[in-house]
């Protein structure tokens, strides 16, 4: 109450509450309250200004109670912000900063920043040049990311989506990339898993999670990915690269439309407002590839570069990509990872679809050994699906076609992964060249993952395997002087099998 | 041309006042409890007069004359004003007496009751609010002279 008061009388304005709808009022007075500004009841609710109109301001309501007509309205002068710090890594927030689960008490970070500000412009960006490994084959390989991208993961529910991205959040965390997973309108369950996942592979002092639940406020679940979004630029400006994941963005559409609905806005195409696309670009595009000055101990400035990519989600029905938000995702996004059900129905795990997956600037930030090995890969597979087709047709089949078709299989069997297993880009290469040296031919497919994990399991853990591969790696220009080089070392992968 | 007007000095009043007109607005279709009966016996014997005497001199007829007041209310400014005791009848006409001379017509007054404030008042009008109260005025003082406050105190007691 006291603050209320405070309130009053620094700003020498009043409201009073008029109608209540629900997620809004309308309030009466406050002559100089500007947009956005955050708006103090007298019951102690935040609400946020929304529009501003002859006759009274239109405030959203931040918290769950309902208000009553005839309640005072104070100004506070501020806009909404959420405090920042490392004290956050490791935390559950809500979409307003606040510990989201019962636990143990947050230390406030001391500085705060506004949850929506402008995207930095093009003088404050950089080109994409480096890869931003995933550690999921299908995606290194063949579809690759860049630090600083903005890559759509598109695909119908429960298709794998999530244990992409939480793949993608343990491959970030090995590289001490910042984690932000932003929960959007999940099941308290959802959120747990994710939770748990972290703890299990003990990623947690690299990892925020933001979450709004499906139980909360309309205004809550439509400021969580900004709050995260706020969040991942305090560690880019830290020097950190970071990952966001927006989890997912057509329940953050719908959380939209909902609250202007309500607020009697025009509808346009599929009851949506008119500004649907602003809302969620502008979020999208304070991620990238940034400049940024840091302060020296000494005082002095320098220039670092550090980037913020985004994994958005959107969530399709029946595989049915035109849909409008996701439609207008992917013109905002740098690429999409296409999730297939009819895959996903075959087995293949991870299911995306690399032939209807787009990379805009992924291949850019490939060394130049990769990007020849992501062209020869896709090709090769190409070529192999259309023979799989050909061979339906029950036609004999030459000695080329079943040798093409062999290693298509042990290749598939390379690419297929288990949820919980990341796989690092360098060991992904070597082994992929030494399928293609014909290392291991004539094996039977399944006989191969066993290999396969137990390679990549020594890469991880012994330190004189991994830099011998890494120098392989280092020496070759192009993939074709990779098989060369593993080809020359056939003791290198058979003995430590 | 509306004299009942001059009738209104609250928020109270004018709610009051405005129910009144609705019924008689309703009155102008009814056979038996027509618009005279109403004012004979349903709203208050001043507000009765004031609108007689209004519809003898205006050459309006009686609804156009009710939806003209109605939207002669709606114009009204509410001024509001938190006190810390409850005015009596005729200190609320002296308040909207001087309001009407000072600030001129067409104002009125919203008084609310606070005993918290100790005394002044709180002034609040079309979204602009200035704090004049007691409470205000001794937490201010006391926050700039709180060491020779206390240092007062101290000395009254040995």
């Amino acid at each position: 109450m006291k603050k209320f008061e405070e309130l009053l009388n620094k700003t020498g304005e009043i409201g009073y509450v008029e109608k209540s709808y629900p997620s809004f009022v309308h309030v009466s007075g406050l002559p100089e309250a500007r947009p956005s500004e955050i708006v103090l009841f007298q019951s102690g609710e935040l609400g946020q200004v929304l529009s501003l109109k002859p006759e009274f301001v239109e405030v959203l309501l931040l918290s769950g109670t309902n208000i009553r007509v005839g309640t005072q309205v104070a100004r506070t002068g501020d806009f909404l912000k959420v405090a920042v710090g490392s004290e956050l890594l490791g935390q559950s927030l809500n979409s307003l900063g606040h510990p989201l689960f019962a636990q143990s008490p947050l230390k406030k970070p001391p500085e705060h920043r506004l949850i929506d500000i402008t995207p930095p412009t093009i003088v404050n960006r950089k080109p994409i040049d480096q890869q931003f490994a995933t550690g999921v084959s299908w995606v290194d390989l063949i579809v690759p990311l860049g630090k600083g991208q903005r890559e759509l993961v598109v695909g119908d529910r429960k298709i794998g989506k999530t244990q992409f991205l939480l793949q993608a959040m343990l491959s970030a965390a090995a590289q001490k990339i910042v984690c932000v997973y932003t929960g959007i309108a999940k099941r308290r369950y959802d959120i747990k898993q994710v939770q748990d996942f972290i703890k299990a592979n003990q990623i947690t002092k690299n990892t925020v999670i933001v979450a709004a639940l499906a139980s909360d406020l309309p205004s809550l679940v439509y400021l969580a990915p900004y709050t995260a979004m706020t969040i991942a630029e305090y560690f880019r400006d830290q020097g950190h690269d970071v990952l966001v994941i927006l989890d997912d963005m057509i329940a953050h559409a719908k959380y939209y439309r909902e609250l202007s609905l309500l607020a009697r806005r025009l509808p346009g195409r599929s009851s949506y407002p008119g500004d649907i696309f602003y809302v969620q670009s502008r979020l999208l595009e304070r991620a990238g590839n940034f400049i940024r000055t840091q302060k020296n101990p000494d005082g002095t400035l320098k220039r670092i570069t550090a980037s913020i990519t985004c994994l958005p989600v959107a969530e399709l029905v029946m595989g049915d990509i035109s849909g409008y938000i996701q439609t207008n995702l992917m013109s905002i996004t740098d690429g999409h990872l296409f999730f297939d059900s009819d895959l996903y129905n075959q087995g293949r795990r991870p299911a995306i679809n690399p032939f209807l997956s787009v990379t805009r600037v992924g291949h850019q930030a490939q060394l130049p050994l990769f990007r020849d090995l992501s062209r020869e890969l896709t090709s090769f597979l190409a070529h192999f699906e259309k023979l799989r087709a050909y061979m339906h047709f029950g036609a004999e089949l030459s000695e080329a076609t079943r040798r093409t078709l062999a290693i298509g299989e042990q290749v598939m069997a390379f690419l297929e992964q288990s949820p919980d297993s990341t796989v690092p880009l360098n060991i992904n290469a070597v082994l992929l060249a030494a399928l293609w040296a014909g290392f291991w031919k004539g094996k039977d497919p399944a006989d191969l993952k066993p290999e396969f994990s137990k390679l990549i399991n020594q890469y991880q853990t012994d330190s004189d395997f991994a830099a011998r591969i890494n120098q392989l790696i280092e020496t070759a220009p192009l993939f074709v002087d990779l098989v060369k080089l593993v080809k020359k070392e056939p003791a290198l992968l058979s003995t430590k099998i | 041309m509306y004299t009942a007007l001059a009738l209104i000095k609250t928020k109270d009043d004018l709610n009051t006042f405005r129910a009144e007109i609705d019924l008689l607005k309703d009155s102008l279709f009814e056979k038996q409890k027509n618009l005279d009966y109403t004012l004979a016996n349903s709203v208050r014997s001043s507000v009765s007069q004031a609108i007689k005497t209004d519809l003898s001199s205006a050459s309006l007829s009686p609804e156009n004359y009710f939806n003209g007041l109605l939207a002669e209310l709606d114009q009204l400014k509410i001024l509001q004003l938190t006190l810390a005791f409850e005015p009596p009848p005729k200190s609320i006409t002296r308040l909207s007496d001087w309001v009407a001379a000072n600030l001129g017509p067409g104002l009125i007054l919203d008084l609310q009751f606070d005993p918290t404030i100790l005394g002044g008042a709180l002034i609040a009008y079309q979204g602009k609010y200035h704090d004049y109260s007691l409470k205000s005025a001794l937490d201010r003082d006391f926050s700039t002279n709180q060491k020779a406050i206390i240092d007062l105190v101290k000395n009254e007691k040995v």
